[in-house]
This record gives structure tokens, C-alpha cells and sequence, in this order.
């Protein structure tokens, strides 16, 4: 791992104290490229244990629990792991939890053409420790994680057979940009503290 | 005969700059400049001469062993492959590269995409991609590769634009503190103008009065003519809030805050309301036909010399901020806020503001102590809406260290040293505008200056007579 890039996160953590350190499954730089963004890894046996011995040596360095996050991603990478089995192996292997990004996981069912509530039910229940939601954009037929839009009643449903299903310990809705006025991310707040209380009960 | 296996990618346009070359990519919006030995090496790509004979060029040009000439050009073509200018430089004989170098290399060059769409197996030996990563790539959906390369495209594109986002948020920060009840009927309403734009304040009076006086008041119109903006401060949950045409728009915690969101906001509001080609963060004086471009960092000393030079015969236009607009050459239009005086720059200020020490003091959002400094009226343009060419840049640096001393740089370092200070870029770039820039500065004198005494580098720049 990139040692400038420890350093620098030696200083955010000592200021910010974090409960989670997270970061997202995939890859930004190539040896010859920076890409800019998150692109996908295969999903093999090698990646699990680069991932997962990653995540053990970020955890280990800073003593706090690490979290990985789903990508989202136009590009499906097909390889010998299904995507599901690919992310409990990491985060077995790594002692890591799983940030889900359910608004990623449902763009890529859409756009990628399967069930995001059967993938959410291969994945290890235990390991879901936290959520991030926000709603998406469409353009014709695709799927984008703009993080500017509100959630809308597909994003509902998976969201709440999410909470049905696993023990999660924090939600964050997210929203980079297009603010509405305050109450109606209030509200979107409320609903989501609603459904998680209900689910805590 | 050109060589059967490195590609061009076709979206790259190569600008000459004296001695030196600068890439851009329509596709990318990457200005990428490159020194004399590089573009020695594009311009033979560019004549589709074959890696040997380029080789051999670049030895006798450049004078220097064919063996060491061969890695110098490997190395220089493997960079641009990288970055996807080109493909197929390793090829027959490359290493083998994993999944994500393979797929990297296709997000990145639209030449390589079009191969493999034709055949996807081909390329995958060309490349020489692992056989492990083999059949993950070559069932890789180009349709799907497309989109996401698009998406880099613009996910880079969108940190151009990172001060609007900013703004949106501070909007929506203001926002959430959005209880309002009317302003006093009492309240002040002053009216300003900065370049065509006519702004209303409504203020409390008795709190604000002298502080809004003592940073805008050279801004000040008697126009009766309908205004473009209209500001208001109210009070509200604690906050005072800044409405800009009746919507918050930014807030601070204290009348200390004031001054400073409110020159925030004035700089903004002139940039999206008056159409520009770049905005750059430098200050701007104007002699009696050309202006100078102060471009720099903060701490750099550029505040600090644009208000000195005001002083002397030249004309304030700015500071923190260069509107370039596209008239026939690249002019620069005044936008004559008041000058953001750190506390550091005070006592050297003393000699040409006698007053600076007793101006008050404004506390900014990142909490640096900061004066406002009002130009004087004789140092400001005639017409408010005017524009001016382009003489010189300098780029500061102040260090108390240092010998005074400014210094030519070559056209190339003055241009990625710009770029480095903008702060927008409104429009995607085109080949031909990229072209029409670096004609521009061609034109323009450019220099570092390293300065430790304000008097002296003043003396130094003025010896630039333009």
C-alpha cells in the first residue's frame, strides 16, 4: 500500500476518531495509470487474499475495525467467484465487515440484469455492519450513482428487505449535490431511522 | 514505413510552445505538457516512423549512445501507453501485464477499444495479458467498458467544477438555518456595480454599516438602474444569513463573519454571471495597455504585491481572482473586490496604506484573520465593464529568505503553473481553443518571482514597463 497515503490517513484518523475505517472493493490505479475512479476486480482467489490481507494490515495499523464497500460498477467482470461468495471470503479472510451500498447494489442489479434480493440473501448476514443510501439517476436504459437524487420506492424495497435481514449498526444517507430544502432529507432520515429502530426491536 | 503496432490514439492534438510540445485530449480534457525530447518522439509518431527509426533519430538529434536512445523512447512511448495516447509499444515483445493493467489500458485509449471490439482475442495476446486474467478479459462487454470510461471522463471533469459544489453546499448548509422573519423596515440598501452587474444590499444598519462601507464602498453606484442581484442579511437561528435573490445562499456565526461571505459571494456571483474562458486564482494590475497576472497559491506574496503595485501607476483590476475572456486575444476583465490582507502583510503594507494597521479585523470560513482592503479611487479603471490584453505573468513566491530576484521561465512551465491556479473552467475545451491558448501565451512575457522585500520586487516588476 501506498505509504504517503498511510501517512495522511495516520492524520485524519488521529482527528477523526472513527468508529469504521472504509474503503471501497476495487481498483483506482493501475502501474501505468491513475484512473480516477473505481473500477472492478475479478473475482478470484488471488483478489480475495490482496483485498482481505489489505484490509487485516489497514485494521492491524490503526487499530480500528475496517469496512468494505460494493462498488458500483458498468463494467461486470466475470470470474471463477460469484461476486457474493467474492466479498464473504474477503471479508472472512480480512476479519473486515461490509459497508453495503445498497443504492450500488441495486444500480448494478439494473443495470447488470439480476436480482438484488437474491444477492443480498448470499451474503453472510453477519458481516452487513453498515448501509450507505441515496437515490440514482436513469438515463435511458442506465443506471448512475449520482448521489443527488431522493430515494425512490424501488430503492424503499430493498432497503427495507435489507433491514429485515441483517443487524445493521449505522446508516448514512448520502447527498454530494442537487440539495433539496432540509426537510425532505429530514424526512428520508426519519424513514430510514423508522425502519432500522423498528428492525433493532 | 510506420510502425505495424503503436497507435495513435486519434483525440490527441500536439500544440508546439517554444522548444517544447503540450498534448490535449478532446476525449479527456487533459492538457498534458511535454518536454523537447518528448515531442521530438510525438512529432515522429505523428510521421508514423517505425520504433527503430525513431531510435535512430532521437540518438543523432540528441547525440547520445543508440542503446541509451532505444530506453529513453521505450520509456517516454510505455508513459504515453499508459496514460492511452498510444498502444502496442511492447508488442511482440512485452511482459505480461494482469486484468487491471489490461483493462486499464482500454479505459483509457479509444484506439484500443476499437481493436478489441473487432477481436477481443487478438488483442489479449497483443498486450500479452496473463493467462489467469485471460478469460476475464476477453469476455469483458465493450458497450459496458465504453460506459465506464465515459463515467472517468466524467467523474474527472466533475473536480473542475469542485467550487460550485461547494457553493451548493454551503447553500444548502445556509439553508438548513432557514427561519426567517422579515428585515427591518429600517434596514440600509446600498447598491454596487462590478463589471456589468448591479447589486443591491439590504442590511441591518447600525451593525453592518461602517464594516460593508469600509470593504465595498468604492463599488458603490447612484444608477437607478434595475439591478441583477439582490442581496439581503438577516438573522435567523442564530446564524446570520446571507439571501441571495431571497434564497439563502451562505451564513456565518458572527458579525466578524460578514465582510468575508460577503465578498464570497460577490466573487461568485460575478464569475457565473459573466461568461469567461478561465477563471484563475491570481491578482491582476493594469498598466496604461496591458495588464500583469499575479497567479499563485495562498501565502504566495500575490495579494501583497497586486495592493503595493496599486499604489504606484499601476491600476487595480483584482485580487484572488482573473476573469479570462476570449476577445481577439485572451483579455482579463476587472473585478475590483476588496484585497484579502492576512495579518503577516500588514506592517508590510504600512508604507503604502497608512491605515491598514487600523482597519478592523474579519474572521474568514477556514478562521484566518484577514483585513479588507479598499483600493484607492484613483487606482481603479475607468469603465467597470471593460477589458484589457495580457503582458506578463509572474508567479510569486514570497520568502523571507530569499534575494529578490524575477526570473524568465519557459512558456510550457508558465502554462501548467496557470492551469494549476484555475479555478474553473466554465465550457469543455477544444482542440482549437487549447491551440488559441498556447498562441496566447506564446505572446506573453512569463517569470517567477522570488521576493523577500516588498519595495524591491515592485521596483522590479515596474522595470517590465508595459
Amino acid at each position: 500500500m501506498d505509504v504517503n497515503e498511510m501517512r495522511l490517513l495516520d492524520d485524519v484518523i488521529d482527528v477523526a476518531k472513527p468508529l469504521w475505517l472504509s474503503d471501497h472493493i476495487g481498483f483506482v490505479r493501475t502501474p501505468e495509470a491513475n484512473l480516477g475512479h473505481f473500477c472492478p476486480l475479478v473475482p478470484n482467489s488471488e483478489n480475495v487474499a490482496i483485498v482481505a490481507d489489505h484490509a487485516a494490515e489497514l485494521s492491524d495499523r490503526f487499530g480500528v475495525p475496517v469496512i468494505l464497500e460494493n462498488a458500483t460498477s458498468h463494467i461486470q467482470v466475470k470470474g471463477p467467484l460469484a461476486d457474493t461468495d467474492f466479498i464473504n471470503l474477503i471479508c472472512e479472510r480480512g476479519n473486515c465487515g461490509l459497508l453495503l451500498d445498497v443504492t450500488n447494489l441495486y444500480i448494478n442489479s439494473q443495470n447488470h440484469g439480476f436480482d438484488p434480493i437474491g444477492w443480498l440473501h448470499e451474503l453472510d448476514a453477519k458481516i452487513i455492519k453498515q448501509l450507505h443510501v441515496v437515490g440514482y439517476a436513469q438515463v435511458e436504459n442506465l443506471y448512475f450513482d449520482t448521489h443527488s437524487e431522493k430515494i425512490d420506492k424501488p430503492l424503499w424495497g430493498l432497503i427495507r428487505e435489507v433491514a429485515s435481514y441483517a443487524s445493521v449498526e449505522a446508516v448514512i444517507l448520502e447527498r454530494d449535490s442537487n440539495f433539496p430544502p432540509p426537510q425532505e432529507l429530514v424526512d428520508e432520515l426519519i424513514q430510514l431511522k423508522q425502519l432500522f429502530s423498528r428492525t433493532d426491536n | 514505413m510506420s510502425d505495424p503496432f503503436i497507435q495513435l490514439a486519434d483525440d490527441i492534438a500536439l500544440n508546439l510552445l517554444q522548444n517544447e510540445g503540450v498534448l490535449f485530449s478532446e476525449s479527456r480534457q487533459e492538457i498534458y505538457v511535454i518536454n523537447t525530447t518528448a515531442t521530438f518522439i510525438w512529432l515522429c509518431m505523428e510521421d508514423a516512423l517505425p520504433f527503430e527509426a525513431i531510435v535512430a533519430e532521437y540518438a543523432d538529434v540528441f547525440d547520445m549512445p543508440g542503446q541509451q536512445a532505444a530506453e529513453s523512447v521505450l520509456a517516454t512511448l510505455q508513459e504515453w501507453q499508459g496514460m492511452g495516447y498510444l498502444w502496442g509499444v511492447d508488442y511482440p515483445n512485452s511482459k505480461k501485464i494482469g486484468f487491471n493493467t489490461a483493462l486499464g489500458r482500454l479505459l483509457t485509449n479509444p484506439v484500443l477499444r476499437e481493436a478489441f471490439a473487432n477481436n477481443p482475442d487478438e488483442i489479449s495476446q497483443q498486450i500479452n495479458v496473463n493467462t489467469t486474467d485471460y478469460n476475464a478479459f476477453i469476455a469483458l462487454d465493450l458497450a459496458q467498458v465504453e460506459v465506464h470510461s465515459r463515467l472517468l471522463i466524467t467523474k474527472k471533469l466533475s473536480r473542475r467544477h469542485a467550487a460550485q459544489r461547494n457553493f451548493e453546499a454551503r447553500r444548502f448548509y445556509a439553508y438548513s438555518n432557514y427561519i426567517v422573519s422579515p428585515l427591518d423596515s429600517d434596514a440600509i440598501e446600498q447598491r454596487y456595480q462590478v463589471l456589468s452587474t448591479r447589486f443591491v444590499l439590504r442590511f441591518p444598519p447600525v451593525e453592518y454599516a461602517s464594516l460593508i462601507e469600509g470593504a465595498f464602498g468604492h463599488l458603490r453606484t447612484d444608477s437607478s438602474k434595475e439591478v441583477d442581484v439582490q442581496f439581503e442579511l438577516v438573522q435567523s437561528n442564530n446564524k446570520i444569513l446571507l439571501l441571495e435573490n431571497s434564497e439563502p445562499t451562505r451564513d456565518c456565526g458572527s458579525i466578524s463573519g460578514v465582510v468575508p461571505m460577503i465578498n464570497a459571494a460577490l466573487r461568485q456571483s460575478v464569475a457565473s454571471r459573466h461568461p469567461h474562458f478561465l477563471n484563475i486564482h491570481a491578482g491582476v494590475v493594469a498598466g496604461k495597455k496591458a495588464c500583469m497576472l499575479l497567479p499563485g497559491s495562498s501565502g504566495s506574496g500575490k495579494t501583497t504585491l497586486t495592493a503595493g503595485l496599486s499604489r504606484t501607476d499601476y491600476q487595480y483590476f483584482s485580487d484572488e481572482i482573473a476573469l479570462l475572456v476570449k476577445a481577439k486575444e485572451l483579455c482579463v476583465q476587472p473585478v475590483p473586490l476588496p484585497m484579502t490582507v492576512k495579518s503577516g502583510s500588514v506592517s508590510v503594507l504600512a508604507n503604502y496604506y497608512r491605515d491598514i494597521a487600523n482597519l478592523p479585523i474579519h474572521v474568514r470560513e477556514d478562521n484566518k484573520e484577514v483585513r479588507y482592503l479598499r483600493p484607492a479611487i484613483d487606482s481603479l479603471p475607468r469603465k467597470a465593464d471593460c477589458t484589457m490584453p495580457v503582458a506578463a505573468i509572474v508567479f510569486p513566491q514570497f520568502d523571507a529568505a530569499a534575494r529578490n530576484r524575477l526570473d524568465p521561465i519557459v512558456k510550457t512551465r508558465a502554462l501548467s503553473m496557470l492551469l494549476e491556479e484555475c479555478m474553473d473552467i466554465p465550457e469543455l475545451l477544444t482542440k482549437e481553443q487549447i491551440s488559441d491558448l498556447v498562441a496566447w501565451i506564446e505572446t506573453v512575457d512569463c517569470y517567477e518571482l522570488a521576493f523577500s522585500d516588498l519595495e524591491e520586487a515592485i521596483s522590479l516588476l515596474q522595470a517590465l514597463d508595459f
